[in-house]
């Protein structure tokens, strides 16, 4: 059977296109579907996402550990924007 | 969190930081091929993170293709551990013949711990555990073991059951004495009842008798002996049926009795030479016996006075420990004893004894004489006392409930 364009052993998230937040107070986001960070810094972090790019603006905010699916970003969050 | 953290450090890792125009497009990069980060921090077009030292080339290939410069900050974790001691040799040489020698002890035993019921003595059940082959500082085995637990099983009578439990390098004994054994299984058997007689605890003529609970078998004016039943603990009903009881009272009763104090007509007078005293230290390490102190016995005749000092770590006792032995030298002087001081100490003895006697309330003196004499060397006083006392004494049997 033909593929989609989409890669074999993926998490679901990934197939179905979407994006997962896990948002612990503001201090720590959990964030699955990650396809890239475009900025990285200790006051703003974006993440491209395919469809979107989330921004993440705050203080001292750091990624804590990052692989191909996704990434823990820490630090004091004060705003979280989704620019289409 | 912390197997994570121990297997970073037995693989090893390094930190470094990145600068160049776009450190996010290294992330990108790191991430699509795999590579594992973390403790990231972002700056101003400078990045720094961990990472696992067998991607080390990895991450300096990728740091160019994002036009970056790489700077490796510190490497942490065993093999740049291993390659800053790679030539101390003796390091490594120390490492291994510790772990062998933990190794090696490991398969002895440094430490007996013997729990004894009341009954049974600890340093005579140690002593016959030396005997069979069992102490500190002998390899461990289970077969040698058994074998230990039955020997010393068939050589003392007193032991029911005895089991060796060996944790490590730690043995703990359990005793269970026959005697102990025998009321425990007393206690479980419902068909056996314990009844409590009242026995005559001396010769005499009965004059008084209270009995509270039990049948009273004897009557005032009675003779009895020693050892006879006053007061029964199964009560006869008319009926023929029996009941049991544990009997209660007291029976009085007029005794003679003839006591007899003596002394030696000469005294040992042992005087203690504190001032030549020899203590002697010696430290026991892994069955071995090191003298602490260079000195001999003190001459003549000593007494020795033993204190056993254990190393305990954290509640266990360690296999060190710490032997001080103190030898008292003392001398023995004889002194004749006059018969008026010998009559006096003798009286003296006496007196302690009545007062002793007469503390009991249940226990008076009728009539008393008393005769002084030498026979021999020894001096000797002899009192004939009439009395009137309770003679009751509680022994119980064990009879077969039916």
């Amino acid at each position: 059977m033909k593929e989609r364009g989409f890669q074999k052993h993926r998490p679901i998230f990934e197939f179905d296109g979407g994006v997962h937040l896990h948002i612990c107070g503001n201090r720590q986001v959990d964030f699955e579907g990650c396809r890239g960070v475009v900025e990285y810094s200790d006051e703003s972090i974006k993440i491209n996402t395919g469809r979107y790019i989330v921004a993440f603006k705050g203080r001292g905010l750091h990624i804590r550990c990052m692989n191909k699916f996704g990434l823990v970003i820490e630090g004091f969050i004060l705003s979280i924007e989704y620019i289409m | 969190m912390i197997i994570v953290i121990f297997f970073r450090w037995i693989y090893g890792y390094f930190d470094f930081s990145l600068s160049g125009k776009f450190p996010e497009r290294f992330l990108n990069l790191a991430a699509k091929r795999g590579i594992r980060l973390w403790n990231l921090n972002g700056g101003k077009k400078t990045l720094s993170a961990s990472v696992a030292l067998s991607q080390q080339e990895t991450v300096a290939r990728l740091a160019e293709k994002a036009g970056c410069e790489l700077t490796i900050l510190k490497k942490h974790g065993l093999p740049p551990l291993c390659r800053k001691y790679r030539c101390r040799a003796g390091l490594l040489a120390g490492a291994l013949a510790g772990a062998v020698f933990c190794v090696y002890m490991s398969g002895y035993i440094w430490n007996i711990r013997i729990h004894v019921p009341k009954d049974l003595n600890e340093y005579e059940i140690r002593s016959e555990l030396a005997e069979a082959g069992f102490y500190e500082g002998i390899p461990y085995s289970y077969d040698t073991v058994s074998t230990i637990e039955r020997t010393v099983k068939l050589a003392d009578e007193r032991i029911s059951w005895i089991s060796i439990n060996v944790f490590g390098t730690n043995a703990v004994v359990e005793i269970s004495s026959k005697a102990d054994h025998q009321s425990r299984q007393e206690e479980e058997n419902e068909d056996i009842v314990t009844v409590g007689n009242m026995v005559s605890a001396a010769d005499g003529t009965v004059t008084a008798i209270e009995s509270k609970n039990g049948f009273p078998v004897v009557r005032i004016g009675d003779g009895v002996r020693k050892g006879q039943l006053l007061i029964s603990g199964i009560i006869p009903y008319t009926d023929g049926s029996n009941a049991f009881a544990d009997s209660q009272g007291k029976v009085f009763a007029r005794t003679y009795k003839k006591l007899t104090f003596s002394i030696p007509g000469q005294t040992q007078v042992i005087t203690d030479q504190n001032d030549k005293a020899v203590t002697k230290k010696e430290l026991c390490f892994l069955g071995l016996r090191l003298p602490l102190t260079a000195q001999g016995n003190p001459s003549g005749q000593y007494y020795k006075t033993i204190d056993n000092e254990q190393l305990t770590l954290l509640g266990n006792d360690l296999p060190v420990s710490v032997c001080t032995e103190k030898l008292t030298p003392y001398e023995k002087t004889e002194k004749q004893l006059s018969a008026d001081k010998a009559k006096s100490r003798l009286s003296k003895q006496y007196s302690v004894y009545k007062l002793f006697y007469t503390s009991d309330p249940d226990a008076r003196i009728i009539k008393e004489t008393t005769h002084f004499e030498k026979k021999g060397s020894r001096y000797y006083l002899t009192v004939h006392l009439t009395t009137e006392e309770n003679i009751c004494q509680k022994r119980y049997v064990t009879v077969q409930n039916q």
